[in-house]
């Protein structure tokens, strides 16, 4: 294979794992971020750096903590940048959340497994909702209007319907924990 | 968790948040070891479901289907494109045949309206000030299948009765029939900025079987506007749309078939000047014949009216 050859099929496994790992790394922003729009753009900016820095990425490396990585400054570009966000950006805070979320590490881990039954107990409307909300990323406002509701009332919903999931995750680690 | 906190943690997830919130938010995270353990359950919960760890693709989603409006449908490939360097584009666009494989199937677009007229309750037939989330325009209704004509998707459409509004009782010439939709872009600003940005509207028309003698058309209009320039009234909006828009574009005006079981389907576009905060959407069936009733439209629908907004490199 030529030199070009070679090329074209580094750029292609390049941009294969960078499809494969782009939810990942928003999930990873979204520790962050947490608002899913703002998130979306520290993850083009992330992008953007990545393709740029193609050639520096060790194919032998784990992609995804390299993406992670460059992900993070872009977090902190973010916080910078923007006002609303600049209270974050003044200390170290992204440590703190880094080392806590470590030492929680098992437990976030088996809160994503109960979050899974918890949300197949959800009333189907609010399961919808939140399936528009979330996985359809359907605008608050399309929401209320197909619902019949204001837009707070449904920020009002998707507030209680993550109580809901939290209380029910509380009550599934303790049903695992109690003594049989 | 105490309701204030659990409502602070929802307002930063879904964007709500103020600066003083999410200073007072960064103060008990560094300040309040439990309140950093809820923050970090709390975001991980609403990461998974964001991220699509746990929603996307689950066994157990609910059988309703999900509409698309509003969502990314892996815009991050190519809003950033632009901003990327050209031998970014060309290398990925370009350089090899499997990538030409790989980028196609990613959907380009966001959709900002997915209109099926399926809620009974969308107000219509008013010519009060425009605003988000709902149609104004001429007197319409919502209904079901009628007079040999299906809805074009789902079990509803939107019927335009007549060429009238409130308070305007005998108007001149009244053959033209309206309906306006008001989009707000200004939360896609940061993707309007280089002019890269394209709006698409396509729409589906049809009438009632009708004579030969009587002719039906359609065309949808688009206007681009500042914050400013947005109409108080819908009544006077021809020429204020017209004058005041920073770009605009109109389809050409098409025949409505007399078969209602066939539906015309038009498509406009209009790319998007980097400033336009608004987008409005103008609708119309026009009868163009010398019997036709001043006002009065007998069977005249549209359905499925879809909005998207999708990226394409500025103009050089």
């Amino acid at each position: 294979m030529d030199a070009d050859g070679n090329r074209s099929a580094d750029e292609q496994a390049f941009l294969r794992q960078f499809m494969t790992e782009e939810r990942p790394l928003l999930r990873f922003i979204l520790r962050y971020v947490p608002s899913v729009a703002d998130a979306r753009d520290v993850l083009q900016e992330t992008l953007v750096t990545l393709w740029e820095k193609r050639a520096e990425f060790d194919a032998t490396r784990e992609f995804l903590p390299w993406a992670c990585g460059i992900a993070r400054n872009k977090v902190r570009e973010f916080w910078r940048k923007h006002p609303r966000w600049q209270a974050f950006a003044q200390d170290d805070l992204m440590t703190l959340l880094d080392a806590r979320r470590e030492e929680l590490a098992p437990e976030l881990s088996l809160r994503m497994e109960k979050l899974r039954d918890c949300l197949a107990k959800l009333p189907p409307e609010q399961r919808t909702n939140l399936d528009r909300y979330y996985a359809g990323e359907e605008p608050v406002e399309t929401i209320a209007l197909r619902e019949g509701r204001t837009v707070e009332a449904v920020y009002k919903m998707l507030q209680r319907t993550r109580r809901a999931l939290l209380d029910c995750i509380e009550r599934g680690i303790r049903a695992e924990r109690a003594p049989a | 968790m105490p309701t204030e906190l659990d409502s602070l943690f929802a307002r930063a997830c879904d964007g709500l948040a103020t600066a003083e919130e999410l200073a007072e938010l960064h103060r008990r995270l560094r300040t309040e070891p439990a309140t950093l353990d809820a923050w970090l359950r709390y975001t991980a919960l609403h990461g998974d479901m964001a991220a699509g760890t746990v929603l996307a693709g689950s066994e157990t989603a609910a059988a309703a289907p999900v509409a698309k409006s509003g969502g990314w449908q892996a815009w991050t490939w190519l809003s950033w494109a632009p901003q990327a360097a050209a031998g970014l584009v060309v290398g990925l666009f370009a350089a090899s045949m499997v990538w030409a494989y790989v980028i196609p199937p990613v959907v380009k677009s966001r959709l900002l309206l997915d209109e099926d007229f399926e809620n009974p309750a969308a107000p219509l037939a008013s010519r009060t000030a425009l605003e988000t989330g709902v149609w104004r325009g001429d007197a319409a209704e919502i209904v079901g299948a009628q007079g040999g004509v299906k809805p074009e998707r789902g079990r509803h459409m939107m019927r335009f009765l007549r060429a009238d509004f409130d308070g305007r009782t005998k108007p001149a010439g009244g053959h033209i029939a309206v309906a306006y939709r008001l989009i707000d872009l200004r939360p896609y600003r940061s993707d309007l900025t280089d002019g890269g940005a394209v709006v698409e509207v396509s729409a589906s028309f049809n009438a009632v079987a009708f004579p030969d003698s009587e002719k039906y058309g359609c065309a949808i209009s688009l206007y681009a506007l500042d914050a400013e320039s947005v109409p108080d009234r819908a009544g006077r909006l021809g020429s204020t749309l017209t004058n005041d828009a920073i770009a605009m574009a109109r389809s050409s005006r098409t025949r409505i078939d007399p078969d209602p079981s066939t539906w015309q389907r038009l498509t406009t576009e209009l790319r998007l000047p980097g400033n336009a905060e608004f987008l409005v959407v103008r609708l119309h069936i026009s009868q163009g014949f010398e019997s036709a009733p001043d006002f009065v439209f007998t069977g005249s629908y549209v359905d499925d009216v879809r909005i998207s907004l999708s990226r394409r490199a500025p103009l050089p």
